[in-house]
């Protein structure tokens, strides 16, 4: 049976931000794609087996930043229609987000409840991997 | 003509004469008086003959009379008097010509008087008195140096303020002569020749007004302001005022100097608020980063504790410790700052190998290189040993090594550590993303950055601080760099010691 759980996708630069939000969304049974970048997150994207539900997405980061993420997500008809939630930090976050078009924000540091509520709101669990 | 109408013509003219006249006996008692002495003392001329001044006037105006008439008898000449008499309207002012008339044997017999009343002349007089001082109270009390000269140059009138402002001696005003005070002033004009020019065109056209500014060797400037004086519809002469502006100039050009001091200090002052709005905006991105990692591991933990294995665990204490590190390094950073802003880099110089130092930072840096999937070469053939602050030059090789693990592409970075003449030498070289030009000038500033803040997080700091600390050491930091080629820090330190060390094996 093919699994298709959807996953949510992560695009941070920062490591230690991919591993932290990985290991918090993991064990509550989500699967989980991870970019360093948009260009990365693109690839990526296109390859996946499983749908994505969530784009979780950092505005700055060195190669293809947030912007340009966002710009060429919103010009490809497959993946222009998948929610964006804004992973970031700064007083202008909420002005990105109406900007980008995104479905919302975080802001960092994030609550794990606001993610888990935030994931939660867009995709399914998995009910195999699901501890 | 016969004699009796002689007389009569003389009683006509003496009656329809604008003066008082009467005729009295040395006595004092009266012979004749005219017409105009009926009307303004109510009194007919058949009615006072053999009657006296008593009798007509109080006794102070009576005696007054009386003296006057008895020093003509006395002089035996006449006499110009001023004399007053209260009339129906009050007192009069007049004045009075008395002469002696003589007997055929040429004795004094009686006193004529001729009264002509000058009250209103007095009182224009007055009135003249009146403005001439309030025009001299005015002249004298202002705060301009005026100067008045007549039609043919003569100074007419000048007040003191004027001699101050022009500092002209007495001597030469005594002269009353415009062109020795004009010779006088020119030495202290800064432009004397279009002053003179001036002054001549208006002496050339008397109607003419104008105004000008004059500038002084000594810095002063006064307003000149020139009218012709009237007399009816005639132009008489000139009036010169002068007025010292120098301070209402000074503090003119004084604003004038702040206003461009100000201006040229703004876009700096914006730029300064610019880069340190930028610098907080990037602190509190590099700062929430670790937090925010840190924060969703915790909570996690707390949240699921029951559910993670215990390898699970350990890499979460492991993370969370790497970002406790993280923010320390981070705090550590913008402390340095505010202390090298404070001017407080203090040294602690110890003899250390600045080989090994860039040894351990390599090692530190390992996880990080390999996470960046980027090879580290550190090349050192022997230590090199100085009396250096260890602490900082690992913060220094901290900076640059770290930088080219950022910026390098993923490409190999090369670490050299040598010495030659007295001169440590510190090498990191990348092959990643390079410094454009334009950025290189600025690079070792505090927070600037060779790339985007959207694009690359750091503080801003790190080459800064580097510099800073090189500097200290008296060393010297440059960088050479090719945009998509990759970039090259060197840092050079005196080895301010007895040499190097022997090396060993």
């Amino acid at each position: 049976m093919i699994d298709a759980t959807p996953s949510v996708c992560i695009i941070d630069d920062d490591a230690d931000i991919r591993d932290s939000i990985r290991f918090a969304l993991e064990i509550e049974g989500y699967h989980l794609i991870e970019a360093v970048d948009g260009e990365d997150a693109l690839t990526r994207l296109h390859s996946s087996d499983r749908p994505i539900c969530l784009i979780l997405l950092d505005l700055m980061m060195p190669g293809m930043n947030g912007w340009e993420f966002r710009r060429r997500q919103l010009a490809d008809p497959e993946l222009a229609g998948i929610p964006v939630y804004l992973i970031s930090g700064g007083r202008e976050l909420p002005h990105h987000a109406v900007e980008l078009q995104a479905r919302g924000y975080l802001s960092k540091p994030v609550a794990l409840t606001a993610l888990l509520e935030t994931v939660g709101q867009f995709c399914h669990r998995d009910q195999q991997n699901r501890c | 003509m016969q004699v009796e109408s002689f007389e009569k013509v003389l009683q006509s003219i003496v009656d329809n004469a604008t003066a008082v006249i009467y005729v009295k006996a040395v006595d004092g008692r009266y012979l004749m008086i005219n017409q105009r002495y009926e009307d303004l003392f109510h009194v007919a001329r058949d009615e006072i003959i053999g009657k006296t001044d008593y009798d007509i006037f109080s006794k102070p105006q009576a005696d007054a009379f009386r003296a006057n008439d008895e020093r003509v008898v006395a002089e035996g000449h006449p006499i110009e008097l001023d004399e007053q008499v209260f009339q129906d309207d009050g007192l009069h002012e007049y004045i009075s010509l008395k002469f002696p008339l003589r007997g055929n044997d040429g004795r004094v017999e009686a006193v004529c008087g001729i009264s002509t009343d000058v009250s209103s002349r007095k009182q224009a007089q007055d009135q003249l008195q009146r403005s001439l001082s309030l025009l001299e109270a005015t002249i004298e009390s202002t705060a301009d140096g005026i100067l008045v000269v007549d039609r043919v140059g003569s100074i007419v009138r000048y007040n003191r303020r004027f001699v101050e402002l022009w500092r002209i001696p007495d001597a030469v005003l005594a002269t009353h002569d415009d062109a020795a005070a004009i010779a006088f002033v020119l030495d202290q004009l800064a432009d004397p020749e279009a002053f003179l020019a001036k002054v001549r065109s208006l002496y050339a056209s008397p109607e003419a007004s104008s105004y000008d500014k004059l500038s002084f060797k000594d810095g002063r400037t006064f307003e000149r302001y020139s009218q012709p004086q009237r007399l009816g519809g005639d132009v008489v002469g000139r009036v010169w005022s002068f007025r010292d502006v120098s301070a209402r100039i000074h503090a003119e050009q004084h604003r004038d100097h702040l206003l461009a001091d100000e201006r040229e200090a703004r876009p700096l002052a914006e730029e300064a608020v610019r880069v340190r709005d930028d610098f907080l905006s990037v602190a509190s991105h590099e700062l929430r980063t670790p937090v925010a990692s840190l924060m969703l591991v915790i909570q996690s933990l707390e949240h699921r504790l029951d559910r993670f294995d215990i390898d699970k665990v350990r890499w979460a204490v492991a993370n969370a410790s790497r970002q406790v590190e993280r923010l320390g390094r981070l705090i550590d950073s913008l402390l340095d700052v505010s202390r090298f802003q404070a001017g407080k880099l203090e040294l602690k110089r110890d003899f250390v190998d600045l080989a090994a130092i860039a040894r351990d930072v390599v090692d530190q840096l390992a996880d990080q290189a390999v996470r960046l999937n980027t090879q580290v070469t550190l090349s050192s053939d022997r230590p090199v040993i100085g009396r250096w602050d260890g602490f900082r030059l690992e913060q220094a090789a901290t900076n640059l090594l770290s930088n080219a693990l950022k910026f390098g592409l993923s490409r190999p970075v090369a670490v050299k550590v040598s010495a030659a003449d007295g001169i440590a030498r510190l090498t990191v070289s990348d092959h990643g993303i390079g410094i454009p030009e334009a950025l290189r000038p600025r690079l070792f500033q505090r927070f600037s950055r060779g790339v985007s803040a959207r694009s690359y997080g750091g503080l801003g700091l790190g080459l800064y601080i580097t510099r800073l600390v090189v500097e200290a050491h008296h060393g010297t930091i440059g960088v050479t760099s090719e945009e998509g080629q990759g970039s090259t820090f060197t840092v050079e330190l005196p080895i301010d010691m007895a040499g190097e060390i022997a090396t060993s094996p």
